[in-house]
Formats: structure tokens, C-alpha cells, sequence
């Protein structure tokens, strides 16, 4: 899928990720002036095999596209796989090899 | 070793049960104030500010949209959660801890306001650490450069428990006898509100709320000046309804009404956003309705000129004069909305075509309507405010519109009037369009004194605290009275200005005690006057400011008694609004009540609305 990009690197044990999901992040407010529904990422996970790294649960007051920059432990190889899901319950899941 | 690290790892990742907080505390996510977002999500509101949490935030954001934060703590924690209250719902993100806490993205902020991180240790501890962000034009983005505003605006810190109240506290008059501040008549907050409550039916966010522009918003049956100076000056001193100890001091000024017919001339140039986002029913199409209904009341005299921008700016309409009515509506009807907003360019166009048109003795002015989406890089901001400093000095006056914009915009906007010897108002209906452009169009349109500064002197043998009500960000230092030099408010014509001193009195009960002065005895003069108003202002073209002052006395009852009650219920509404620490036990019940009781003739209705956003407001706490 190409609505989330993922890069990881590992130095010395740490990697450091970036995570942009495409995504509108319709709030409330403007969703009403447009009269649609609001929409947006309220839960991303990554996980390095079965391990947990990252956990975020997450409001509309997140901005468009959002970024999200995190560290965690593992090896050069290891297999990051971030998932997220918004309101509507739509949502995509992507794994990368670690750098 | 190192496998046997990976697996405690990997233990660890089985152990660790993850929580998805939109589950598991749903209550937190449409908590509409920090303190209760808190209470949801820990139990508790409490905690302690601590240095190890590390928060990167720019202090001033020129995106709102998208306002970058870094946060990073070597406490061993459960979780980290990002809040604020510049948003119709506090809670921005909950982070779940494991290996590392070192996270970064940006959010969305409503308007200038607190952010504040916690982060929950593994022992349920909850540190905090607490960030303001100007959501404004700025020239630096992460702080270097100053900030707009003054100390006096800054956040005040409560260890105890969080208040994200900028308001004003009580200062005791022993030590500090002088409050000076400029006068502000702007309106926009008030229709704002408004905006939040009957239209989106939601609470407004914290920042939004400034009461002196609440309470501007009204007409107040004082009277007129009977001398020649530009303004005359009401005091009356009362109970106040939410603190039995302590009494409201109310000062009002009032300008001459004049007719419009008998005005100086206009050289109007309207100077109009037809980008893309004006694209709206709320936006162009009010606008041009708005615009129609100011230029009825022009005269033969007066000279309109148009100047549109969205992606190339131009002149759609030079110099048309004021009878010259189907003219103007043609151009004004020929707008359409549509691209990009080049701000800039249009500013600098339209103060050309102003001084082109230059009246000596008129009354110069831009209008500028949009919704405040100015596409300009940092440079081009702080060399918009810069521009605008300097016309003001050429007699160019500016008036903002804003229109069905977004709140984040609110802030460019009041800066850019400010700075422009203006005034700004928000427009989201054509009622509102009726008030600003016609019933009160003097006031909107023509200045009857520049600079206006307050300073009150108060007599410390009979008061003993007092707090100015609103005017946060209109605080000046006590030696800017005098000083010519430094900005303060615009008052138009037909306008009144109220602002209002919650004060203790020497005699009532439950003062804090002062540590009296080890180095000096205060010799007191015995007068029964509670304190002295000066007013300093300058004349619209003058450059030297001129000094008018009047006693207030405990007994003075210069406001009638429905205005000084209705004022009471705007401002503990607005209290009640920021979760002020001074509402002690106040109720919507009371307030409605008291405001139903004082609402006097109220002709337009703007009292009756008023009495209606707070019943929403209370509907809305309830849920």
C-alpha cells in the first residue's frame, strides 16, 4: 500500500523509525462545515516480530499526513511491522526489514 | 549475553499487554478541559512538573495545523500523554511505553495556548511539564527572536493542581498602587463564541475566551460627553454576585454619537480575499452581501476602490465615488472565489491605491475581509507587520473582517489590526454584517482617539487587592502611561468601552494578610476616594497624548443598574467559560437568572442571544 512509508535503522541495538501514514485526519469541526464524516488514525502499533515497540492511541488533533518518530531496540534484519486503523475502522498494515 | 537480552526483550513484549486508550478510556478522548481529560484518563488531575521530561515545541507556530513536538524522558514510565487547550477536545495522543520513551510528531493547535506533556511512571506517578505556543504571525519560529506578547500575559503556574488560566490575579495595592493597560474594543472573540455554541454546539476552547471583548460587544446605556473631550467617563462601584467579600469597580467611556452624514469624507479601499478557502456560503457570498450594505450609507463625498488577492492581486475598482452605487455592486457582484492567496501583495497594492486616493483630513482606511488564510513565507509575515507599522504612521487606518474562518486564523488577524491602528471584527452572519456595517458602522470606520491608555491609581488605606477583569494581553508597564511612544487601542465613534476591577476593600473579611515592608513605613493619606482613573489619549491625527483623570468614590453609581448586572453575568460566564479559579461557586442557573432580570430594552436582541449561548453552554456541560 502506498499510504504508509516507513523507514528503520538500526545503530548499536537502537533503531530509529519514521512512520508518515497518508491520511486526512478529518476533525469533527471541519467535517461538519463539509458535511462529511470525520475521520481519523486513532490507534498505530508496530511490532518487531510478536514484541511490541510502539503504541500510540491517537485523537483527530493529530495534523494531516501525520509523522511519527519513535525509538526502540532490535537488530539490523529484524522485521518491523507497523499497522494502524482509524475511526471508520479502515486501516492498512506494512512490514519492513530494519537497516 | 546479547541473545539473552533479546529474549527479555522478547518476554518483555509478551508480558507488556497493550492498551488501546480510545477503548479502554473513552471518556478522556471528549473531555473538553485538560484537568478532566486527566481525571478520565489517570483518575487523578494531579501532578508534579518535572525537568526530566525533555519537550522540543517552537514557542511561536505560524501553522496551527502543524505544530512540530519532540518529547523524550529517562523516567521509567507507563505511558506519555500529549494535552492541550487550545482544541474543542483536550487529549491529543497517549503514547504506551516500552523500550525507549523518545517520540515526535505534530498536531494541531486551535489557538495560542498550553500544551502539556505527562508522563504516568511505572510506580503511577504523574510528572508533567508544560509548554505555551503563540499560534500568530511570528518572525522566528522556536523562540530567539520576541515574542508579542508581554510578560504580564504569560502563563501562571500552579503546582497543585493545573489552571491554564492567563488570568489576571490579585495584586495588593500596598506594593503595587498603579494598574495601567490600553483599552481594546474589539469584538471578535464574542461572535466566536458564539460561532462555537449555537452553530458547531460545542464549548469553545479555552483561548478564544477574552472577556473584555465579550463585554465590548455590548452597547451600554451610558452617556454622552457633554464637554469637548472625545470621551466621557461612568464609574460605579457594586456587590459583586460570585464573591460575597469582594465589590466590582465598572468604568465606562462613551464617544460622541455623530451622524453619519455629517462625517469627514471616505477614501475606502475595500481590499478583499477571493482565494479558493473564501470559496463558502459563510465567506465571499456574506462578504459581497456585507460589503452592499456598507456602501448604501456612502455619500457623494466618499471614494471606494477595490483591490482583489488570490494568486495574482489586482485593482478591480479605482477611486468610484460613494453615490456611485451600481458601480460598486457590479464590481462587488463580479467576484468570484478561487486559487491561492498571495496576502502580501495585496496589502502592499491596496495601501498604494490608499494613498493615491489620499484625503487630507478624511478618513483614509483599508478594509480588509478574508478568513485570515495567508499563504506567506516567515519573512514576508514579519515584513507584512513592519508594512503595516509604517503606513499607520502615513494616517492609513485598517479595519479587519473576518469571515466563517477557522479560530486558528483569529490571532493574525487581531495582530494585524492591532498593528495597524485598527479595529477587527468577526462577521459570521449577515445580523452580525447589519451591526459591525451599518448599526455601528462610526464606530467601525471612524476613529475618535488613538493610543488610549487607562491607569488607575488605587488608595491603599481603602482598598486593599484588586484584579483587572480581562485585558490580558493588554497590560502595559506602569511607566508606559506616559510614554507616547508605545501602542495602545483605538476608540471609533459611537463606541463605549467598559472595563471592569474586582477589588477587596479594606474592610472586608477574608483578605489574605500582606507581609508588611521591613525598609519602609507607608505614610497614608486620609481620603475616603477608593482610587483615580487617568485616561491618556491622542487626537486621530495627533502625536502628543492629552491627559483626562477622575476619583471614584464607593458611593458612585454613574451605570445603570441592568447594564452593571449584565456586565456581572458576561464576565462570570466568561469565567465560567476558562474555569476560572475566581468563580468560587457561580452557576449557569444564577447567571441566566440574573441576566433574564437585566436585560433591559435589548431592541437588537443581542441580550436575549446572549442568554441563549449560555443556556446551550450549560446543555453542553452537562452531557
Amino acid at each position: 500500500m502506498n499510504n504508509l512509508k516507513i523507514k528503520a535503522k538500526s545503530k548499536n541495538g537502537l533503531v530509529k523509525a519514521k512512520v508518515q501514514i497518508k491520511h486526512e485526519m478529518m476533525t469533527y469541526n471541519v467535517a461538519k462545515r463539509k458535511g462529511v464524516n470525520a475521520n481519523f488514525i486513532t490507534y498505530v502499533v508496530a511490532k518487531v516480530g510478536e514484541r511490541t515497540v510502539f503504541e500510540l492511541s491517537s485523537s483527530q488533533f493529530l495534523s494531516q499526513n501525520p509523522i511519527l518518530k519513535f525509538k526502540f531496540l532490535a537488530k539490523k534484519g529484524e522485521i518491523l511491522t507497523i499497522t494502524w486503523r482509524d475511526l471508520s475502522g479502515d486501516g492498512s498494515s506494512e512490514s519492513i526489514k530494519i537497516k | 549475553m546479547k541473545k539473552l537480552m533479546i529474549l527479555i526483550f522478547l518476554l518483555s513484549g509478551f508480558l507488556l499487554q497493550g492498551e488501546n486508550f480510545r477503548e479502554t478510556k473513552k471518556e478522556a478522548w471528549s473531555s473538553t478541559s485538560i484537568n478532566n481529560a486527566m481525571l478520565k484518563l489517570y483518575g487523578t488531575s494531579k501532578s508534579k512538573e518535572d525537568a526530566r521530561i525533555i519537550v522540543s515545541i517552537p514557542k511561536i507556530a505560524s501553522n496551527g495545523g502543524a505544530v512540530p513536538i519532540h518529547i523524550s524522558t529517562t523516567i521509567s514510565a507507563k505511558s506519555v500523554a500529549i494535552f492541550t487547550d487550545t482544541t474543542p477536545f483536550s487529549l491529543i495522543a497517549v503514547y504506551t511505553v516500552y523500550d525507549v520513551a523518545d517520540y515526535f510528531t505534530k498536531i494541531k493547535m486551535g489557538a495560542s495556548g498550553m500544551v502539556v506533556v505527562i508522563v504516568e511512571g511505572k510506580d503511577g506517578t504523574l510528572y508533567s511539564t508544560t509548554r505555551r505556543v503563540e499560534v500568530a504571525l511570528g518572525g522566528c519560529e522556536g523562540g530567539g527572536g520576541g515574542s508579542y506578547y508581554t510578560s504580564a500575559s504569560k502563563p501562571r503556574y500552579n503546582t497543585e493542581e493545573y489552571s491554564f488560566v492567563n488570568e489576571n490575579r490579585f495584586k495588593e495595592v500596598a506594593t503595587s498602587a498603579l494598574s495601567t493597560f490600553s483599552i481594546d474594543v474589539d469584538t471578535a472573540s464574542y461572535s466566536n463564541i458564539r460561532r462555537y455554541l449555537l452553530e458547531n454546539r460545542v464549548q469553545p476552547p479555552k483561548g478564544v475566551v477574552r472577556v473584555e471583548e465579550m463585554i465590548n460587544y455590548f452597547t451600554y446605556d451610558y452617556e454622552e460627553p457633554t464637554t469637548k473631550e472625545p470621551f466621557a467617563v461612568h464609574t460605579k462601584v457594586g456587590q459583586s454576585m460570585w464573591n460575597k467579600n469582594s465589590k466590582l469597580i465598572q468604568i465606562g467611556l462613551q464617544t460622541k454619537k455623530v451622524d453619519i452624514s455629517e462625517l469627514p469624507a471616505n477614501n475606502l479601499v475595500f481590499l478583499l480575499d477571493v482565494s479558493g478557502s473564501m470559496y463558502d456560503d459563510n465567506k465571499l457570498p456574506l462578504l459581497i452581501q456585507s460589503l452592499k450594505l456598507l456602501t448604501k450609507q456612502l455619500r457623494e463625498k466618499d471614494q471606494v476602490s477595490i483591490v482583489v488577492y488570490a494568486g495574482n492581486s489586482g485593482l478591480i475598482l479605482d477611486r468610484a465615488k460613494g453615490n456611485e452605487q451600481e458601480k460598486i455592486v457590479k464590481a462587488l457582484k463580479s467576484l468570484r472565489a478561487g486559487g491561492q492567496t498571495a496576502g502580501a501583495d495585496g496589502i502592499k497594492l491596496a495601501y498604494d491605491v490608499a494613498k493615491k486616493a489620499f484625503i487630507e483630513g478624511g478618513n483614509n482606511r483599508i478594509v480588509l475581509a478574508t478568513d485570515g488564510d495567508f499563504n506567506l513565507g516567515q519573512s514576508s509575515e514579519s515584513a507584512l507587520v513592519e508594512l503595516i507599522e509604517k503606513e499607520r504612521k502615513s494616517g492609513i487606518y485598517l479595519t479587519v473582517l473576518g469571515f466563517g474562518m477557522g479560530n486558528y486564523k483569529d490571532n493574525k488577524m487581531e495582530l494585524l489590526a492591532d498593528k495597524g491602528n485598527g479595529n477587527y471584527a468577526y462577521i459570521d452572519n449577515l445580523l452580525e454584517a447589519k451591526k459591525v456595517l451599518v448599526t455601528e458602522l462610526g464606530s467601525t470606520l471612524y476613529t475618535v482617539a488613538k493610543d488610549v491608555k487607562i491607569q488607575v491609581e488605587f488608595n491603599p488605606k481603602k482598598v486593599h487587592s484588586y484584579r483587572l477583569i480581562g485585558y490580558e494581553n493588554r497590560v502595559l508597564n506602569n511607566e508606559d502611561f506616559k510614554n507616547d511612544k508605545v501602542d495602545a487601542g483605538e476608540i471609533g465613534m459611537g463606541h463605549s468601552v467598559t472595563a471592569l476591577y474586582e477589588v477587596l476593600l479594606q474592610s472586608s473579611k477574608n483578605k489574605s494578610e500582606v507581609g508588611s515592608l521591613k525598609y519602609q513605613k507607608a505614610t497614608l493619606i486620609d481620603s475616603k476616594e477608593l482610587a483615580t482613573v487617568k485616561i491618556r489619549y491622542k487626537q486621530p491625527n495627533g502625536n502628543q497624548s492629552l491627559l483626562m483623570s477622575q476619583v471614584i468614590n464607593e458611593e458612585d453609581n454613574d451605570i445603570k443598574e441592568d447594564d452593571f448586572n449584565f456586565v456581572q453575568t458576561i464576565v462570570g460566564f466568561a469565567m465560567l467559560l476558562q474555569e476560572s479559579e475566581f468563580k468560587k461557586d457561580l452557576s449557569y442557573k444564577e447567571l441566566i437568572e440574573l441576566a433574564k432580570n437585566s436585560k433591559g430594552k435589548d431592541k437588537e436582541g443581542y441580550r436575549a442571544e446572549f442568554i441563549k449561548m449560555m443556556e446551550q453552554s450549560e446543555l453542553l456541560q452537562q452531557k
